[in-house]
């Protein structure tokens, strides 16, 4: 399972704008975690991340949102809902707008192929 | 499709090293020719890539470029690339570096005699630091010689000596460049969504190549279909104008004086400071554009303002989208002599969302033909992940099809099923958003 999740999740691992690929379940813990970039403001990120998750898929759910994201600079945290219990959380780091629209489209395949798996888990 | 394989990654680093060798073992075809997309995640990856395609298929003839995504069975991407792996005799490939318009797609005319070609060439091409140096130098020595000129005919002189230095150093019409080339064509004009130094890349046999047109000649059953997003055209001027006034929200009649490729002024003024007014944008600076955007690959090439032209000829328009850059003449990505002085100042929108894009698929004669179709590009900052609705429909639609996302596209065809909007001259169509076209080919072997 986790090898499929990585595998899935392969596209963004990689990618430099991306500085965190996580998906967690909804008490927070980390099921898969790509850190790229090692320092302090992203540590404190993820530490705050594991906090909101929860109440991230309450509002989601709730209010039938897609997604929940915020900004601070150019840094740009998205938390998607993948299932009931599980949130995608991506951290990007793009300085121009062009790369940003073009990870709404991968998000979207990525986001898709989670939801297969866990289907075909369960 | 026994004698086509798609093979694609949306990898990047050692992961689409590893994905792709394994993919090419699964394949199981004898290439004789070998498209290669890239994107713009993967372009510091393409020598590799092309190493590896060569050490598999030695004896294929090759070619492909930068694009900004690709459209599969299975996903749309924007990252990654994406390689056609096609066994038939029915392609050639021709390729040409000149300098001019008229030299480089003469002589590309000469080399591929089929009936049906795609030619791929970089409409706009951002060459090397010093060169992007010299060409503002250019801009600044005759835009000051510009804004002294005497008369009309003065000024004239100026752009059109500027116009044939940006043609030979950075830009190849479109419409120009469709001029010269025979039969029914489908052109891929290349120009980065986001523009960074030496880009875009086209590739050639296995190799990196700065500035050059590549020709796909095809023989046998194949077809372009063409689509705009547009209304149909008017019968005058004022036909067509009142047709863009009633499309996009807010239009404006302007005065523009220009020669070939090169905008001198709007209403007066140089295009940037036009634009200024307009909306209250910031001036790119031309240390930022050097520092902070060209060697980051991120000046915008595209945007949501701009003129729009109306051809002299047909009636017909295209569009020309303004950015702020630090120019004082403003280049234009196709020739504008046969267009009229008076334009149209535009913010954009496209009517029917991307449903609209829906028209290009319903134009397939065939459900099991295999379709290669490229969309402008503007539909990922105008639609982002709505793009998935269109690969739906082509999934319901088609039994075998790859798709590309890249520049605006243009076709060169002897006549048109309607009378669109973007045909600009007789025969060709292009406009600066809203276009694609679609290459069906019902007998590949």
């Amino acid at each position: 399972m986790l090898l499929e999740i990585s595998r899935i999740l392969s596209p963004f691992t990689e990618d430099p704008i991306v500085k965190v690929t996580a998906l967690y379940r909804i008490d927070g813990v980390p099921i898969f975690a790509k850190v790229n970039e090692r320092s302090s403001r992203i540590l404190n990120l993820l530490y705050w991340l594991e906090s909101q998750i929860k109440s991230s898929l309450y509002y989601i759910f709730t209010r039938e949102l897609d997604e929940i994201s915020f900004t601070c600079y150019n840094i740009e945290v998205r938390m998607l809902a993948v299932s009931r219990t599980l949130v995608l959380v991506l951290v990007i780091e793009a300085d121009e707008y062009t790369s940003r629209y073009k990870f709404d489209v991968d998000i979207e395949n990525v986001v898709e192929s989670l939801r297969e798996l866990v289907e075909w888990r369960t | 499709m026994e004698n086509l394989k798609i093979v694609t990654s949306p990898n990047t680093g050692t992961n689409l090293i590893e994905d792709l060798r394994k993919k090419l073992e699964d394949a199981r075809i004898d290439a004789s020719t070998v498209l290669l997309f890239t994107t713009t995640s993967t372009k510091n990856m393409a020598k590799k890539v092309m190493e590896i395609l060569a050490e598999k298929y030695p004896q294929a003839q090759m070619t492909g470029c930068v694009v900004e995504g690709y459209m599969t069975k299975e996903a749309v991407w924007t990252r990654g690339m994406a390689a056609l792996l096609i066994d038939s005799e029915k392609i050639s490939i021709g390729y040409t570096s000149g300098q001019t318009t008229e030299k480089a797609f003469s002589k590309l005319n000469r080399e591929v005699k089929a009936k049906k070609k795609v030619v791929a060439f970089p409409m706009v091409y951002i060459p090397d630091p010093f060169s992007v140096l010299k060409l503002l130098a250019y801009d600044r020595y005759y835009h000051f010689r510009y804004i002294r000129a005497k008369d009309m005919e003065e000024k004239k002189r100026i752009l059109e000596k500027y116009s044939r230095i940006l043609e030979s150093k950075m830009i190849y019409p479109a419409n120009k460049a469709l001029r010269y080339l025979d039969g029914e064509v489908a052109g891929m004009n290349l120009m980065p969504l986001s523009g960074g130094y030496r880009s875009p890349a086209l590739y050639l046999n296995f190799k990196e190549c700065q500035r050059c047109c590549v020709c796909l000649g095809m023989k046998g059953n194949a077809s372009i279909h063409y689509h705009d997003t547009f209304p149909e055209r008017g019968k005058s001027f004022d036909d067509t104008f009142e047709i863009l006034k009633n499309y996009f929200g807010k239009v404006e009649r302007v005065k523009t004086v220009f020669s070939g490729i090169a905008i001198g002024e709007i209403n007066g003024k140089s295009a940037v400071d036009f634009l200024k007014e307009k909306i209250r944008i910031r001036k790119i600076s031309e240390e930022e554009l050097k520092k902070d955007k060209l060697e980051k690959n991120g000046l915008p090439m595209v945007s949501p303002y701009g003129l729009v032209f109306i051809s002299r000829e047909t009636h017909g328009s295209s569009a020309l989208g303004l950015q702020s850059y630090p120019i004082g003449i403003y280049p234009s990505i196709f020739e504008l002599d046969r267009f009229y002085e008076s334009c149209v100042y535009i913010g954009e929108l496209f009517k029917e969302g991307i449903f609209n894009f829906y028209g290009l698929f319903d134009k397939a004669k065939s459900r099991d033909s295999f379709k290669f179709f490229v969309l402008d590009y503007n539909v990922i900052p105008m639609f982002s992940k709505k793009i998935h609705l269109l690969n739906n429909y082509a999934k319901s639609n088609f039994d075998c099809y790859f798709g590309i996302i890249a520049s605006n596209p243009s076709v060169k065809k002897n006549s048109f099923e309607r009378r669109y909007m973007t045909e600009i001259e007789r025969g060709i169509c292009f406009n600066g958003t809203g276009t694609s076209f679609m290459l069906e080919i019902r007998d590949l072997p």
